[in-house]
């Protein structure tokens, strides 16, 4: 029997960057295959591809049980019928109930179109059944725990495919929020639906999970394939390594490190929401980079340390000034000297469809009025003096900040925060969505803010952009700090064999 | 600025014109009159405030649907104190005020403090408000004190002081949402809460405070309501509902399009009326009001949205 699924030559650019390239990827009836590899690998592009979200390059060739996929515009496939899906968030609504939620999209219906609840009931127990599974068909989503979300999401996956016999089941991270009893639970149901004789891709961060569940394991790294080997030849050890970039990463950048500054950011046993007793100091010059994989809790510190999220324990001082922790609001951070540059720039860091000048100067308004009027000509040449010195291009403060591209986008919103001056800058993936030319320049920007004194902590997934930038990284997992790397220690390497706790 | 652009900004100024023009050709003997043109600014006047009134809480991103059965309220009780209880005139107004702030800030409380939709709380308390107002008076009450009267309708140049009032706000609006940093930061409160938040911005105070401005701006509507017609109606307000709803819509589609704007919630004020004085005078009384404004409305909505749309189209993302 041939395998359930077959890609050929899978490939996706977005905006002339690839971020996938030729993948080809088999997978046989009743195998366990891990797809692993670093964030920003393609391994989210290949699943998007597969559900229908993304089209792939010209060229591609992915057959699902002999059935050839088309990649229409609409993403309606007859051939996706052998296909199904549970995503991180496990698509359930937390006020629907449990036989409500499982029969969606495919409700059996009796008289006159209706839904025959009885038979939906019925069918619910036959299914988890299998899974050895038994749960109120009435109570809601809410009312479940989290283990058995995931057991009801993958049933309903399995029961939704036209055969149960033969087809591909995606699962993208089910068990990334689960305590580990769960984690067993729902490795059973992955067994379960494997034996039936589907073809299981699990794409998981976790080399520990992907190691005890599959058969094979294939790791991708920069859109490509860059391991694929029977999971009983593996350590975790060789999966971090194949992650790694093998010649950038593991050397230690050659940075400036001045680290002679007092300490300007004191940060002792901070817990919030995902975050638990977290400690670390920044001095006056000092890059400190936070990391982890994406849930871990790292990006949450800055927006604690601002005030953006209520913190729930822990002490802040900034240059020995305690901060009032239970009553931070951003504007009494900023009054502390702290200057937050969100990563969503959308939504949280400028206002896209309003100048650029507007967006810049909308901290510090007042020194724009004269005579009690708000001078537009003095905001428009505030703004011009700023962004020629962050070299946003091109010099145009009144246009819309929409109309720039991402790079200069990303640099008019440092400029709105450094015309401050701030003694601690926070920011969370400062280069997201930006130009190699802009990285550089926003980078060269940071390290000369630091030269000038400022404190400054930048959260990032972006490992090597870290170890170029950085003085200190600290890798959150769980929300709590597993590792400090510093000098010598300051290695790609390390980070991400720290990020999933084999190091 | 593109000839696209010059239509979009001043476009419903060029087909007021037109129409205009057109009752007059219609009806040039009871439309191009002096007497009828007075009458249309002067007695609208009121519903210009009310709009007004409205533009600082729609800019912030919330809404206030109850601020005509605030203008219904304060009118019925200002008759009520004043006419009735033989409350002094400015007695009646200061408690009229305080009523209006209270009730804006008790919209404030369940939208800011609790955070229920602003649709569903305004909906509840205007309705209530309806009723309060039949509840203080059922019927309409004349009589009120002749101050009242001959300010609002003493005459400048042909047209009522109250006309003025309202011109005086909408320059003050105006130059609160263009030339300060409160207006530039309540735009900012609106177009992108978590921006304005993290840039330390207070955005529950901010739109707070222009739900409570609503309040006293609409009861102020109320007094001078009562000043143009010179009596107190307890079913008028609920009638104000979608002319100043379809006011602020529109408005939001000229002069500075995309924006609720003064200017352009004046000009659409007066777009409106006056299409409804020109289809009245050519026969059609009664049901053309509500038909009116509740095209408008839709139709005003949908251009805006459509404005939007291409303007977000036009730009590379």
């Amino acid at each position: 029997m041939g395998p359930v699924l077959t890609a050929c030559a899978v490939s996706k650019r977005f905006a002339g960057r690839t971020v996938l390239h030729k993948l080809d990827l088999d997978l046989a009836r009743g195998e366990v295959r891990g797809l692993l590899g670093p964030n920003g690998s393609g391994k989210s592009t290949f699943v998007k591809i597969l559900s229908g979200y993304y089209q792939p390059e010209p060229g591609a060739a992915v057959s699902v049980c002999g059935q050839q996929l088309r990649f229409t515009r609409s993403g309606h496939d007859p051939a996706r019928r052998w296909m199904g899906f549970v995503h991180q968030d496990l698509g359930l609504v937390a006020t629907a109930t449990v036989v409500e939620s499982f029969g969606v999209g495919r409700y059996l219906t009796g008289v006159g179109g209706s839904i025959s609840w009885s038979r939906e009931r019925a069918r619910l127990q036959d299914a988890l059944a299998r899974f050895g599974a038994h749960l109120p068909p009435e109570r809601t989503i809410a009312e479940l725990a989290v283990t058995d979300r995931a057991i009801l999401a993958i049933a309903r996956a399995f029961d939704h495919l036209t055969d149960q016999q033969q087809g591909v089941l995606v699962l993208d991270e089910p068990t990334a929020f689960l305590p580990q009893d769960g984690v067993e639970r729902v490795h059973e149901a992955i067994r379960t639906v494997a034996d039936h004789g589907i073809g299981v891709l699990l794409v998981t961060h976790h080399i520990g999970h992907a190691l005890s569940i599959t058969e094979r394991i294939t790791v991708l790294r920069d859109g490509q394939r860059v391991l694929e080997q029977p999971t009983s030849t593996l350590t975790a050890h060789d999966v971090v390594d194949a992650m790694v970039a093998s010649t950038a990463g593991q050397q230690p950048a050659t940075r400036r490190s001045a680290r002679t500054g007092e300490v300007v950011l004191r940060v002792r046993e901070l817990s919030g929401v995902g975050v638990h007793g977290v400690s670390f100091e920044v001095r006056a010059g000092e890059i400190v980079g936070l990391t982890g994989l994406m849930g871990s809790g790292f990006q949450r510190i800055p927006y604690l340390l601002f005030g953006a999220t209520q913190a729930r324990a822990g002490s802040v001082s900034v240059h020995g000034n305690p901060m009032p922790l239970a009553h931070l609001t951003p504007a009494r951070a900023i009054t502390a000297g702290l200057c937050l540059v969100p990563g969503d720039r959308a939504r949280q860091a400028a206002v896209l469809d309003v100048p650029a000048a507007d967006n810049i100067t909308l901290g510090n308004l007042r020194r724009h009025v004269r005579l009690g009027l708000l001078r537009q000509d003095s905001v428009i040449r505030h703004a011009r003096r700023l962004m020629s010195q962050a070299g946003v291009r091109p010099l145009a403060p009144d246009r819309d900040l929409r109309t720039f591209s991402g790079g200069n986008q990303q640099k008019a919103v440092l400029a709105k925060w450094l015309d401050r001056t701030p003694m601690v800058l926070l920011l969370e993936e400062p280069v997201h969505g930006v130009d190699v030319a802009s990285r550089a320049q926003i980078f060269a920007r940071l390290a000369a803010l630091a030269g000038t004194g400022t404190a400054i902590v930048l959260a990032s997934i972006d490992h090597d952009d870290l170890v170029a930038a950085c003085d200190t990284v600290l890798v959150i997992a769980n929300g709590r700090i597993a590792a400090r790397l510093h000098g010598v220690t300051l290695t790609a390497q390390r980070m991400l064999a720290a990020c999933y706790q084999t190091g | 600025m593109h000839l696209s652009g010059v239509a979009r900004r001043f476009g419903l100024l060029a087909i007021w014109a037109l129409m205009i023009a057109l009752f007059g050709v219609l009806r040039p003997e009871e439309f191009l009159t002096t007497g009828t043109a007075s009458a249309i600014l002067s007695s609208q006047a009121p519903l210009l405030v009310l709009a007004l009134g409205l533009l600082p809480a729609l800019t912030a991103d919330t809404l206030d649907l109850s601020s005509p059965a605030t203008l219904g309220v304060a009118d019925t009780l200002l008759g009520e104190l004043n006419v009735v209880h033989h409350w002094p005139l400015w007695a009646s107004i200061a408690a009229v005020f305080a009523g209006g702030a209270l009730i804006g800030s008790l919209n404030a409380v369940f939208i800011v403090g609790f955070g229920v939709d602003p649709i569903v709380v305004t909906l509840g308390t205007g309705t209530l408000l309806g009723g309060a107002a039949l509840g203080i008076n059922i019927v309409p009450t004349a009589g009120v004190s002749p101050w009242l009267v001959t300010f609002t309708r003493y005459p400048i140049f042909g047209l009522q002081l109250v006309f003025y009032l309202a011109l005086v706000l909408a320059l003050g609006t105006w130059y609160f949402a263009s030339y300060t940093p409160a207006g530039r930061h309540l735009f900012f409160v609106g177009a992108g809460p978590d921006v304005a938040r993290l840039t330390g911005i207070n955005v529950a105070r901010y739109r707070s405070a222009a739900l409570v401005y609503d309040g006293v701006i609409a009861s102020i509507a109320g007094v001078l309501l009562v000043g143009t017609l010179g009596s107190s109606d307890p079913t008028i307000g609920p009638t104000y509902l979608l002319p100043v709803f379809a006011s602020v819509f529109l408005g939001a589609t000229t002069i500075t399009p995309g924006r609720f704007n003064a200017w352009g919630t004046v000009a659409a004020v007066y777009f409106l009326t006056t299409g409804v004085t020109g289809l009245e005078l050519l026969g059609l009384t009664g049901w053309i009001n509500q038909v009116f404004y509740g095209a408008a409305l839709v139709l005003a909505a949908t251009f805006s949205r459509l404005a939007t749309r291409r303007q977000q189209r036009a730009d590379p993302a």
